[in-house]
């Protein structure tokens, strides 16, 4: 891409501390390109994954608080005792695969795609002086070239770790309904 | 100032730096502080479990009666504080108009095509692609925030009444 040069006294004018010193010779493309808001989303999926393991953590805490009753009620007789069980069972079944996409949005992952300039995994593949070279020596057009392999390697890599995460909860919350009716019960159980 | 663009310059420097990126993540952060908060007050209230059922089954009717009067409401507190926080947490981001600054926008199309889209933008478009993500993910912190803040409403009330509830406990056990 052949950039034209800026005339003197527009290099000469003041920029202010916001303005990329050649915004007003950047192409629209690299504009978009080099600010796609990509970087907080994997940390966000991250976070909420988290949230997910600490309240199915404290959801068995809990439970297992009422392990001696929750025991009487599973061996005992009648109703109690199915509700009781379809209850554990779905609660176990949902926290189970919950927890398992939880870990799965937060496990990094790396698709296989082409090299990149702006992915680490890729700099650290080279030698500090083949690095330092190649980008010195990268063109506008080449530059633009590996910033859009990377902004789409993220995207596909948010995409995929988001889908986990709804998938995740999704499942915590009929966890957490099952749980819910669990309590109440095993409550009523100890008082009554 | 107008650039060589159509865009005004001006409005391009703000729909690339306008600061919305870092509230979502603030209210997720305020969100999963309060779930925490909720899960330490619960874990605490269990800690104290078998002296409040002996007083819930003591012989005292008007010890019962006043448990009971805080054990509900504190109960309710804490299941809809801590609904507002997990519902804060997982607000997905409002649907916008096709943009190539929103992630499955980008990752729906092949590597090819995004490059060949990307480099097709005039400065308008790349403009009005930022601005959309930036209008979305402002009413998305607008969304997150009011949930907080519900749930901080809650928390307030069941720290009052939580507090009260253990001064009891030892009080009358």
């Amino acid at each position: 891409m052949n950039v034209p040069e800026p005339p003197v006294e527009e290099l000469a004018s003041p920029t202010l501390p916001d303005q990329v010193a050649t915004f007003r010779h950047l192409d629209p493309a690299a504009a978009l390109a080099f600010r796609t808001p990509l970087q907080e989303h994997p940390p966000a999926a991250d976070t909420k994954a988290a949230a997910i393991i600490t309240a199915l953590g404290i959801m068995f805490t809990m439970l297992a608080k009422y392990g001696t009753h929750l025991m009487e009620m599973l061996t005992g007789r009648g109703l109690e005792k199915f509700l009781l069980t379809a209850l554990f069972f779905a609660f176990s079944v949902m926290a189970v695969l919950s927890l398992l996409q939880a870990f799965r949005t937060i496990s990094p992952r790396f698709p296989r795609s082409s090299p990149s300039l702006a992915f680490f995994g890729d700099i650290a593949r080279l030698s500090r002086e083949e690095y330092v070279g190649r980008v010195r020596s990268i063109s506008h057009e080449q530059a633009l070239e590996e910033i859009l392999i990377y902004n789409h390697n993220l995207a596909t890599i948010c995409v995929e770790k988001f889908r986990h995460l709804g998938k995740g909860v999704r499942l915590f919350r009929w966890a957490f309904g099952s749980w819910l009716l669990l309590m109440v019960l095993l409550n009523l159980k100890v008082l009554f | 100032m107008a650039g060589t663009m159509g865009t005004p310059a001006g409005a391009a420097r703000l729909a690339y730096f306008t600061p919305v990126r870092e509230y979502p993540p603030l209210a997720d952060r305020k969100a999963s502080v309060l779930l925490a908060a909720y899960g330490l007050m619960v874990t605490v209230l269990f800690v104290f479990a078998a002296p409040t059922e002996a007083i819930l089954l003591g012989p005292r009717p008007w010890a019962v009666l006043l448990m009971a009067a805080i054990l509900l409401p504190l109960s309710g507190l804490i299941l809809s504080g801590s609904w507002f926080a997990f519902r804060a947490l997982t607000r997905p981001i409002p649907p916008m108009p096709e943009s190539l600054a929103f992630y499955p926008h980008i990752a729906g199309l092949s590597p090819e095509l995004y490059r060949e889209r990307v480099k097709g933008l005039d400065h308008d478009r790349a403009v009005t692609a930022m601005l959309h993500y930036n209008y979305s993910l402002a009413t998305l912190s607008v969304e997150k925030f009011r949930l907080v803040e519900r749930s901080i409403g809650c928390a307030r009330a069941t720290f009052e009444l939580w507090m009260l509830l253990l001064m009891l406990v030892l009080l009358l056990r």
